[in-house]
């Protein structure tokens, strides 16, 4: 039944046009700022990745591809469609989270790649390892950022999204929000400092049980 | 089918002033059609909201088909039509059939005969988010009437319903339930679309179903179709002939103790009123078996000669084969 859920939010990925506006802006941002790092510093990526892309432009693409995938921005709404024709009310909001998780996660791993290609230089390390690298990271961390939106949007409703961003980017850094936000531990997996002391391998996991986790609050919250 | 025991539940939708709220709800109801008459739209849309398993009771019990509404095996057999519906926009009409009928699960029809069972198949090829409010309501009710679906919660059935689709609904769920092993439950404000579903009327009282009087208590309706009918109602409320007058833009339905004696007083204002009387029949009945009886004892439902001022009516005269002796 699943699978059948998916075609839902699937073809309103197809029908969307207009609405690719805002992840098609923040795609080409990061694809700009990669071609204007190329050759500005020694170490291109490690600016390009963790100066832009990751702490700003990773995150609003997450939120703008959650935006696609359900614009009515609460879960509960967005699956109601579903419901209606008889799909259990969580199932239903599941699946487009799941779809919303892996659109996020498979634009931010491609446009990582991207970044990391367009930005490598020669003092930077090799290429192939680092494109890999960089995309499984983004796809993760994105993932991460798009539940953790959808969560807002579940309590806060079309506000909770832009809300969350705001706590992400103010407490992200700090030593418990590090913890509990993705910023903390995304940024430790592109080689910046550690979230709260804690190995990149950890942060890596504390990722997917956070986004695992923030999507079933996400799931589990009712409009009405 | 479904219970309701002693359930507190509340619906306050943001941006309205009308809500909701229920301390202590408890009703049953079982197969068969049942209509919910009168109660406010957010009294209704609770109740069959609480029904299908989308508002949470926070207080008492509901129970429907046997098991917790909203659960996996509930809402497969639950179709939930409501005013404001909503479809998978990013597919076609007949995509979203295919869909629903993989989700129930219940061997639904082909997708195409379930849309012409309201006449919609025509909407089939169009993507949802192009189709008008109406059109969806049609195609929704198309498929609830389809799916297999034990449980019907229907909001206002028979309005807001495309042109086409609309005649065809209350047969559709009379056909329906006459299969038995279902419960339809439907809210309306109209006792009118009650009786042409042919439900069951409830009214709530007391947070209670209490049955609401109309036929029972030995009133008959008496429906007229005219060319005028807001003439003839005017006209009939004048005469005094009805315990209750309702006319729109078709027909006038009359409440009444003494069929008969309605019916003539409607041939005679008819008559002097100029009206073009199409159809007379009695609710309840089917509409092709009109009221020959009572027409044919009528001299005054004859066209008048020309010259007497009156214009002829329209309507033909009812068919012989019908009339008793």
């Amino acid at each position: 039944m699943m699978l059948a859920l998916l075609r839902h939010p699937l073809a309103r990925l197809r029908s969307a046009r207009l609405r690719l506006l805002p992840a098609l802006g923040w795609a080409l941002l990061a694809l700009g700022g990669a071609a204007a790092a190329r050759g500005a510093s020694a170490h291109a990526v490690d600016h390009a990745v963790r100066g832009t892309f990751g702490p700003l432009l990773l995150p609003l693409l997450a939120l703008a591809c959650v935006g696609l995938i359900c614009p009515e921005a609460r879960l509960d709404e967005g699956a109601r469609a579903l419901v209606l024709l008889g799909a259990p009310r969580r199932r239903a909001a599941l699946a487009l989270g799941l779809t919303a998780m892996g659109l996020a996660a498979a634009s931010a791993g491609v446009l990582g790649a991207l970044v990391v290609a367009i930005a490598h230089g020669p003092a930077d390390a090799p290429l192939l390892g680092d494109l890999v690298s960089t995309a499984g990271v983004s796809a993760l961390g994105a993932a991460a950022y798009a539940s953790y939106f959808m969560m807002g949007s579940a309590y806060l409703g079309r506000a909770g999204g832009g809300v969350l961003f705001v706590v992400d980017f103010l407490a992200g850094s700090l030593g418990a929000g590090s913890l509990l936000t993705p910023r903390g531990h995304l940024r430790a997996l592109m080689g910046g400092p550690l979230a709260a002391h804690l190995a990149p391998r950890v942060s890596s996991v504390l990722l997917v049980v956070l986004a695992l986790a923030f999507l079933a609050v996400a799931t589990s919250r009712r409009a009405r | 089918m479904i219970a309701f025991e002693g359930v507190r539940a509340k619906a306050l939708p943001r941006g309205t002033q009308n809500g909701a709220i229920y301390t202590d709800l408890s009703l049953a109801l079982g197969a068969g059609c049942h209509a919910i008459v009168g109660a406010t739209p957010a009294e209704g849309r609770l109740l069959l909201d609480l029904a299908a398993g989308h508002a949470r009771a926070r207080r008492g019990r509901v129970r429907a088909l046997d098991g917790a509404p909203g659960d996996r095996g509930v809402a497969a057999r639950t179709a939930f039509v409501p005013l404001d519906v909503v479809l998978p926009d990013g597919l076609t009409v007949l995509d979203v059939a295919a869909l629903e009928a993989t989700v129930r699960g219940l061997g639904a029809p082909e997708p195409k005969a379930r849309l012409a069972r309201l006449d919609a198949e025509w909407l089939g090829g169009r993507r949802v988010h192009s189709l008008s409010p109406a059109e969806r309501r049609s195609v929704a009710l198309a498929l609830a009437l389809t799916s297999g679906a034990t449980l019907l919660l229907l909001e206002e059935p028979l309005t807001h319903v495309e042109g086409r689709a609309a005649p065809l609904v209350a047969p559709a769920l009379r056909a329906l339930v006459a299969k038995g092993g279902v419960c339809v439950v439907l809210t309306t404000a109209s006792r009118r679309d009650a009786d042409l579903a042919g439900a069951t009327a409830w009214a709530l009282r007391g947070e209670r179903l209490v049955p609401r009087s109309g036929v029972a208590s030995g009133n008959a309706t008496l429906e007229i179709v005219v060319d005028d009918p807001m003439r003839l109602a005017a006209a009939l409320a004048a005469a005094g002939a009805a315990v209750t007058l309702h006319a729109d833009r078709q027909s006038v339905m009359l409440e009444t103790p003494d069929l008969d004696g309605a019916a003539e007083t409607v041939a005679r204002v008819a008559v002097a009123e100029a009206l073009s009387v199409v159809a007379m029949f009695r609710r309840g009945d089917e509409p092709s078996r009109v009221l020959a009886e009572a027409a044919q004892r009528l001299p005054s439902l004859v066209p008048p000669p020309p010259g007497e001022g009156a214009e002829p009516p329209s309507a033909p005269s009812p068919a012989p084969e019908e009339t008793s002796p």
